[in-house]
């Protein structure tokens, strides 16, 4: 452990992460994740899932580089479109439209795409160099984590993640719930039995992680989006050309005027506070599992403003408006990695996508991840801080190209995703089974997303089920078949007690809601 | 509309609390693993799922408005379902290269604004993906794809 701060394992830290292939890498990562964030419908976590089956025959840094770069460029690239059609690339970027398409009709657009890249870049980069200083010391917390411990921290993450998210918490329980059942499928962790396999044997080593995450995150997506694309073509929806048209006309009737439309470091830093505002609760909230940049973006956005010198603004066009909400969101990219990696929790859905690739390089998330693996983990961490450079720099360049553009046409873009996400479950395996079962969790997500049921809890639990299984298991067995058992651990009563009070906290706010 | 969409989202959050009935009765009788056992997390699974599936259910019996999400369109989920399958049974059989060129073709074409009428530039367009991934997957990744009666 001492050798962590020689000068020695630094230089062969960063020596590795600057080498040729993982700097491409990460660039394209970045390329890709502002591209997709810049096309409305397509998230990054779509973009991730896709991209996970050809994972395999790379260096795992330079994976990992490229599924980064993808989370961070999608979280800014969502502001683009958001800011120049007032149509949100992203979920994160919903905030954004606010005051980031008022800014683009009042005649600086330009100041407000910057904007948010700025605070996007200097929120990222925040909670990074947060994930790098906690990371290696809450791991070695956890490493004293026994399964009581363990099981109490999963029920949190779990409670989490149904009750954070927008919608329903009973809706959130239930999908939580079905993503525990559908990872049970198989042998268990335990003695090995088999159980839910219907007979088939395909399913002994449980349901597969790739088409489950392509088919819940890709296909339900590209299900629900396949005919508005149709009816958007056919004038049912704002036709493209339409809204390309009349925002080219809202900059002539504003009188647009380029020499007006300057971004410069003084701009900036009248906004440094809404960046920092967004920048630290969208690290607290990313590394709550489940939280996700959506809310971050709220929070930050509702906080920035009452702590503004000028709230009156915000809706009109505030350049404060922009640089909150997207500092906010692109703040829970490096802290949803926290949990992921100290506790094996992912923070978010796009996490658990990226805890899957970790667990495909051969790294299982959880406290002995940084111990043993501590040169790729270290040499990631450089990766990730400079992938947020390279967003600042990719994003600039790409800023007035996607801005000229009438909106990316998504009708190119879903058959081929189609295509991309049955030839990448196949790749993974080889197997014609597999794409049926990408087809039946596309059809399964769908379904229900139409009643409004949050897929991410489903996800979550599905990828943190078997560890939960283990932990309770290994719980009871010490406590000899007595449930009382889980509780005799200071730190799980500890667990239980921030849950309750949760629960109670968020409950009454919902009722409070609902009467209001 | 509205009532068919308050029997759907009914009917869905049923399908699953029965689902979840049917798992406990299953592991409560069925098995007799012991407190520590195999079936215990599938068990407490289940659990979770029949309690919030009654709960959800009584709340879905008391709207009078559906709780469905207008963005997702069933047409487009039927339509994208059939195609979906089509393909993969299409690629069982013809070969993957030449199924997924006739799915490009047809999708393009319908979700052309000009439809039917844009066939030149979608054949056109598809054939140069095609090839891509062609290239992409069989050349460069080295992967062997499933190849039936044509290419």
């Amino acid at each position: 452990m001492e050798g962590i701060f020689s000068l020695d394992f630094l230089l062969t830290v960063v020596q590795e992460a600057f080498r040729l292939k993982i700097i491409i890498f990460s660039a394209l990562g970045v390329f890709t994740g502002v591209t997709v964030g810049a096309i409305p419908g397509i998230a990054g976590d779509v973009a991730i899932a896709l991209l996970l089956p050809f994972i395999y025959n790379l260096q795992p840094v330079a994976a990992l580089g490229l599924l980064l770069g993808i989370y961070k460029g999608s979280m800014f690239g969502g502001a683009i479109s958001a800011i120049t059609f007032g149509v949100p690339g992203t979920g994160g970027a919903v905030v954004t439209v606010e005051d980031g398409y008022p800014a683009k009709k009042n005649g600086y657009p330009k100041k407000a795409m910057l904007t948010a890249l700025f605070s996007s870049v200097t929120g990222d980069i925040v909670s990074t160099v947060i994930l790098v200083f906690l990371a290696l010391p809450l791991a070695m917390v956890a490493l004293k984590f026994g399964p009581k411990e363990y099981f109490s921290l999963y029920v949190f993450a779990i409670l989490m993640i149904s009750l954070l998210l927008q919608g329903g918490m009973k809706k959130g329980l239930m999908a939580a719930a079905i993503g525990l059942l559908l990872g049970c499928i198989g042998m268990d962790p335990i003695t090995g039995t088999t159980r839910l396999t219907f007979g088939i044997r395909h399913l002994r080593g449980g349901v597969p992680l790739i088409p489950l995450l392509i088919g819940m995150f890709a296909i339900s997506e590209l299900m629900t989006q396949y005919l508005k694309a149709w009816y958007r073509n056919r004038s049912k929806y704002i036709k493209e050309s339409e809204l390309s048209e009349s925002s080219s006309k809202l900059s002539k009737e504003s009188g647009y005027n380029p020499s007006k439309d300057i971004m410069s470091f003084k701009v900036y830093l009248s906004t440094l506070k809404a960046t920092f505002i967004g920048s630290f609760m969208g690290t607290f909230i990313g590394a709550l599992p489940g939280a996700g940049s959506s809310l971050a973006a709220f929070v930050s956005y509702g906080l920035a403003k009452r702590l503004s010198l000028h709230p009156e603004q915000f809706g009109k066009g505030s350049l404060e408006g922009v640089a909150a909400p997207e500092a906010g969101n692109s703040a829970t990219v490096g802290s949803s990695l926290i949990p992921l990696i100290t506790f094996g929790i992912p923070g978010s859905a796009t996490a658990a996508l990226i805890g899957a690739a970790f667990m495909m390089m051969g790294m299982q998330p959880g406290p002995l991840m940084m111990q043993d693996n501590m040169p790729a983990m270290y040499t990631f961490f450089v990766v990730i801080l400079y992938a947020s450079i390279m967003n600042l720099f990719i994003g600039y360049f790409l800023i007035p190209i996607y801005a000229k553009f009438s909106m990316i046409k998504p009708r190119f873009i879903y058959p081929l995703l189609f295509i991309l996400a049955i030839f990448g479950t196949y790749a993974s395996r080889n197997s014609i089974i597999d794409i049926w079962l990408l087809l039946a969790a596309g059809l399964l997500g769908t379904l229900l997303k139409k009643a409004k049921y949050p897929l991410g809890p489903l996800v979550l639990a599905f990828i943190i089920g078997p560890g939960a299984e283990r932990s309770l298991r290994q719980a009871l067995l010490i406590g000899q078949g007595e449930w009382s058992s889980l509780l005799k651990s200071p730190i799980a009563i500890g667990f239980y007690a921030v849950t309750v009070v949760t629960i109670i906290l968020i409950t009454k706010a919902k009722f409070q809601e609902k009467f209001s | 509309m509205k009532r068919f969409f308050l029997n759907y989202d009914l009917f869905l959050v049923g399908f699953i609390t029965l689902i979840g009935l049917v798992g406990l009765v299953y592991f409560q009788f069925g098995m007799s693993p012991g407190p520590t056992g195999p079936f215990i997390f599938p068990k407490l699974s289940c659990f979770i799922i029949f309690i919030f599936g009654v709960l959800t259910m009584i709340d879905t019996l008391g709207e009078k408005h559906a709780d469905t999400d207008p963005e997702v369109n069933i047409l487009s989920v039927v339509l994208f379902g059939i195609l979906s399958i089509l393909y993969v049974l299409f690629f069982s059989r013809i070969g993957i290269i030449t199924a997924t060129f006739l799915f490009l073709v047809f999708s393009f074409s319908i979700l052309s604004p000009k439809g039917v009428a844009s066939l030149k530039s979608s054949i056109a367009y598809s054939a140069f993906l095609t090839f891509l991934l062609w290239i992409i997957f069989v050349q460069i990744f080295k992967i062997i794809l499933p190849q039936y009666l044509l290419f």
